[in-house]
């Protein structure tokens, strides 16, 4: 009953759920909840059914030399229930957390966004299609961190955001490296036509590591890591540490292995 | 040698970013970095003495396949330039919201936060 | 927000429906020629800049309200959400497929072909026109705290 063709509702539930959920207005608070509790569960139910399903799905048809694959293989999976448990928790905390604040839909649908994000990159085989998701979750939680509105939010917000940003760009300059080297933007077929010993394939790696490395607060590059931890609102907190340095943890091995498989 | 040019904007762009204190100049470093590697992107897919990918009606279907610059890099480009300007609005508001907070633009002078 | 003096306010009366009709071109002939949804939608929300620079905020306002404006947000995303959702429910084509083009395919070099990506750049033009509407009226908001240099 469970098949590879459920693989696209962990990107379709987060992202309509965004949207559906902004046309309402400040005074409608219990269907909102409502709203946002079914999907965040609906999600989460979905990602333990899909434990041990293994598979491509091509979207859109396209054979995979001209389309995006969604790949689910261990990793993916072991990520896809990390995320949507933390969100399907985050979600039951913050409906009474978040009482006090105005505009309680706007913080579910920029919650939704960042977990459509996340879930993206855990099943893209694409190597532009994860640098879109990666994008679309990052510029969410630039937004919720400075959620609240206090001084010390908009602040960490703001150097977040700028640490965020100068990643972003040595990720994308990585991606054209690569794409310059092997004319695909499947990680697989990258993985199989790459030449490690090359000397631009190299400077590709290095700008991807650093790329990543910025984003994830690695050790070469964990300065700015205290700054954001301290002041969002707590259920973005949560949310927002955990998963997202996780997952850019995790994903600094995973282009970086799945491309130069021979060197690393 | 023009890619070269292109990494020198990209290394001007941060070198704005990581030396300037006033928030507008930092916004206006960032988004020089994210013009330069836009520009580096298109011009990887240029092959010499090529032509529009575009086919219209009048023209010739294999030449024009034959000798088009790469159209992949382009539909990339967009991408990312529309991703450059959800980043730039999110950047300029937070940075009015800020100097309606603190009074100022300077980035040495907004340190509430500590850690 | 002051406007500007009577001659931008002439010039701006007689010329902003014809920028909104020179993006609704590029909008729907972007499968055919460069442009497509993110261009005409920037060259939309354009007009509504030029009306806000030159009769001020309230004049906009007027024109398309800021709850308008967050409606036609979510109503382009819906579209676009929603045709992607239909080539995920229809059996035997994946998610975000071309089914149009699959199941009646229009005629080639003509506007009412290639399927959904016209669909999806009328839905993407509304979506950042209205969008990029709204981030320049909330921005122009905040204008009284800061030191003005020109306005009298």
């Amino acid at each position: 009953m469970i098949s590879i063709k459920f693989l696209p509702l962990f990107v379709i539930i987060p992202l309509g759920s965004a949207f559906i959920l902004n046309i309402f207005e400040r005074k409608v608070k219990l269907l909102t909840d409502l709203i946002a509790s079914i999907a965040t569960g609906a999600l989460f139910v979905l990602s333990i059914l899909m434990f041990g399903v293994k598979g491509n799905y091509y979207v859109g048809g396209w054979p995979s030399q001209f389309g995006i694959t969604l790949v689910i293989d261990g990793l993916s999976s072991y990520m896809l229930v990390t995320i949507n448990m933390i969100a399907f928790i985050a979600i039951l905390f913050s409906i009474n957390y978040m009482e006090k604040f105005t505009f309680k839909s706007r913080y579910y649908s920029l919650l939704f966004l960042m977990l459509a994000g996340m879930n993206g990159v855990s099943i893209t085989g694409d190597i532009f299609n994860m640098y879109v998701f990666l994008e679309i979750a990052a510029i969410a939680s630039y937004a919720l961190v400075g959620y609240g509105g206090k001084a010390e939010e908009l602040e960490a917000s703001f150097k977040y955001a700028v640490m965020g940003t100068v990643s972003s760009t040595l990720i994308l300059l990585g991606i054209a490296l690569v794409y310059s080297q092997t004319s695909a933007l499947n990680m697989a077929v990258i993985g199989r036509n790459i030449n490690t010993s090359d000397s631009l394939s190299i400077l590709a790696l290095i700008f991807l590591f650093a790329g990543f490395g910025l984003k994830a607060a690695v050790v070469p590059f964990h300065a700015w890591k205290g700054t954001t931890a301290a002041l969002s609102p707590k259920p973005a907190k949560r949310n927002i540490r955990a998963s997202m340095l996780k997952l850019s943890e995790v994903f600094i091995f995973l282009p970086i292995t799945a491309i130069f498989r021979a060197e690393v | 040698m023009i890619y070269s040019l292109c990494l020198v904007l990209f290394i001007l762009g941060l070198y704005c970013v990581l030396t300037k204190k006033n928030l507008i100049k930092i916004i206006v470093g960032l988004v020089i970095m994210d013009n330069a590697v836009n520009l580096f992107f298109v011009l990887l897919g240029y092959r010499t003495n090529g032509t529009v990918p575009i086919i219209t009606n009048d023209a010739e279907k294999s030449m024009i396949m034959q000798h088009s610059v790469d159209p992949i890099p382009q539909a990339l480009v967009l991408t990312s330039i529309v991703i450059s300007l959800g980043i730039l609005a999110l950047m300029v508001s937070l940075a009015i919201r800020l100097y309606e907070k603190y009074g100022t633009f300077d980035i040495t002078k907004i340190r509430k936060l500590k850690g | 927000m002051k406007g500007m003096s009577q001659i931008v306010k002439v010039i701006a009366e007689l010329v902003k429906d014809f920028i909104i009709l020179f993006g609704i071109y590029i909008i729907l002939n972007g499968h055919l020629s460069p442009g497509g949804g993110f261009a005409g939608g920037v060259i939309i929300a354009a007009s509504y800049i030029l009306i806000t620079l030159a009769f001020g905020r309230e004049r906009a306002m007027k024109e398309l309200s800021e709850r308008g404006s967050h409606l036609l947000d979510n109503f382009g995303v819906l579209l676009f959400w929603a045709i992607a959702v239909l080539g995920w429910l229809i059996p035997g084509q994946a998610f975000f497929s071309n089914f149009i083009q699959r199941f009646a395919p229009g005629s080639p070099y003509n506007i009412l072909t290639s399927g959904i990506i016209l669909v999806c750049n009328i839905a993407i033009g509304i979506k950042v026109g209205a969008s990029l509407f709204s981030v320049f009226t909330a921005l122009a908001h905040f204008e009284s705290p800061l030191k003005g240099d020109d306005e009298e």
